[in-house]
């Protein structure tokens, strides 16, 4: 149990009473995997994220990530263990200045101002934009504001890191520089999107959601170039297989 | 550039200033919120004719301005909106008073009191970022869910320009032509605006969590200020030297003694 980063056994969610909208379901993701979730609108892909930070309360069943249950009094500890890259950069950057909102979670957790410093360095180092340190939030690009965004999470150096539609509205060049930056984490990784060809890029297990939860979890290519098994879930092919 | 992009320029700029070097700026949190407050006190502590007792306490806006490389225009500018509400509310003691007169110095008292006490904080909102006034207030053992509401209050006007500014540019595009929103869109914008500022607000909330926020646990966990001698300093000397200008009428027996 000590290879796996997040076990969910057995877990029930539902918005509305008697709509579920995951029912008994099993999930286990090992440490360093990086996995993809991809799924129609609507079957619960970034709510499967939110639920693993704690984000969703009221799931019966068990979800525990790093050995911790998220339990409402464990998700201090959780949220230090488990990082959530938001859709929305904005929600994520609400301090004016790229430096105090990567600072945000370090000092919240009660490092000293050395270590805090540190932690910013590595994190704006580790994301390529250590020069917009000291700029303001009103001034960044789309891209820009996404890795900072990610920057924020990897402040708190958790050893997963959920991505909630992390392409989206990025530029192809920024889309692809956020790939390497993905590439060259060295954690475990779980990103919710619709962008097949990001989740062929990136990860290298794919799990595939419907409305009646987990329908196939594989291998990436095994499953996105499944061309049955994608339209019979309402999706396409990867654009870059479809050679469109 | 529209208007609520220079409101959240505004606001960054502002959030700027107070973060950047300076002795004012680095002086404890704690010691200038207190320095503002006394001085609010003693000035408004004045009765209306008392004018040239409420000017004397401008010696401390003066030297702030002055020391601290303050603009005076950006601070008219942006405090516009408040001092015409000052000048509004002082107006009606000239039309409420018994004769014109002392209606007359009465609104000049009332609106200097006024003014002061708006640059008064105003110096302190440009010198001070909105954590280190919350970590002063929090030093006063003010409650930790009171600092968290004004916290959160101040991240939601970014919020609440941002969604503002996005209905109304949709409403625009929708309506070539029309000079403001129409009043019979009114009803419907206010609501659209608030559902969407409280959703807008809940996710930033939710990152705030996700990134370890929780004011009950890790209140005083910020930056670790020294009460060092200047700050000391600046303290006592202030307090002394306001509470000096209230009881004793400096400015007449200057003007008496030079006078003869």
């Amino acid at each position: 149990m000590d290879d796996y980063g997040i076990i969910i056994k057995k877990m029930s969610f539902c918005y509305v009473k008697d709509n579920y909208i995951f029912k008994n379901m099993d999930l286990a993701i090992k440490k360093g995997e990086s996995v993809g979730i991809v799924g129609a609108n609507g079957v619960g892909k970034s709510t499967l994220l939110r639920l693993i930070v704690g984000l969703e309360a009221g799931y019966e069943g068990h979800i525990s990530v790093s050995g911790i249950d998220v339990t409402k009094k464990s998700l201090p500890m959780v949220r230090k263990k488990a990082g959530y890259v938001f859709q929305d950069a904005d929600s994520q950057m609400f301090l004016s200045h790229v430096e105090d909102n990567v600072a945000f979670g370090p000092s919240n957790y009660g490092m000293e101002q050395e270590e805090i410093s540190a932690c910013v360095k590595k994190a704006l180092c580790e994301t390529g934009i250590e020069h917009l340190k000291k700029r303001s939030v009103y001034q960044l690009s789309g891209g820009e504001k996404k890795l900072a965004s990610i920057a924020c999470v990897l402040a708190l150096n958790p050893d997963i890191i959920m991505f909630d539609e992390p392409s989206v509205t990025l530029d192809p060049k920024n889309r692809r520089k956020l790939i390497h930056v993905l590439g060259r984490l060295d954690k475990t990784k779980l990103i919710a999107s619709h962008d097949l060809d990001f989740i062929l890029d990136t990860c290298d297990r794919t799990i595939l959601l419907s409305r009646n939860g987990v329908i196939s979890d594989g291998k990436s290519r095994d499953i996105l170039l499944d061309k049955g098994l994608m339209e019979g879930s309402g999706l396409e092919l990867p654009l870059s297989v479809l050679g469109r | 550039m529209n208007r609520f992009d220079n409101m959240l320029g505004e606001m960054c700029s502002i959030d700027r200033e107070a973060s950047k070097e300076g002795w004012l700026n680095e002086m404890h949190p704690l010691v200038k919120l207190l320095v503002t407050i006394w001085y609010i006190c003693f000035v408004i502590s004045f009765k209306n004719n008392m004018l040239t007792g409420i000017l004397s306490m401008s010696v401390y806006l003066i030297i702030c301005f002055l020391m601290a490389d303050i603009s005076l225009y950006k601070c008219l500018k942006r405090m516009r909106t408040v001092l015409f509400a000052f000048f509004i509310i002082g107006g009606a003691n000239i039309l409420f008073s018994e004769n014109f007169s002392t209606g007359v110095t009465g609104a000049a008292g009332f609106w200097c009191k006024g003014v002061m006490s708006v640059f008064a904080v105003y110096i302190l909102i440009v010198t001070t970022s909105i954590d280190d006034i919350c970590e002063a207030l929090r030093m006063l053992h003010v409650p930790g869910l009171l600092v968290t509401v004004i916290m959160l209050i101040y991240r939601y006007i970014n919020i609440l320009i941002k969604e503002t500014k996005r209905l109304s540019e949709s409403y625009f595009v929708l309506s070539p032509g029309q000079k403001g929103i129409h009043i019979k869109a009114w009803g419907q914008f206010a609501g659209n605006l608030m559902l969407r500022s409280i959703d807008r607000a809940k996710r930033v909330y939710d990152s705030m969590n996700m990134a370890g926020y929780e004011w009950r646990i890790l209140s005083g966990n910020r930056k670790k200020y020294k009460l060092g001698a200047g700050s000391l300093m600046w303290l006592f000397v202030w307090t002394g030297v306001i509470a000096v200008f209230r009881i004793i009428p400096v400015f007449e027996l200057v003007g008496n003694m030079l006078a003869g």
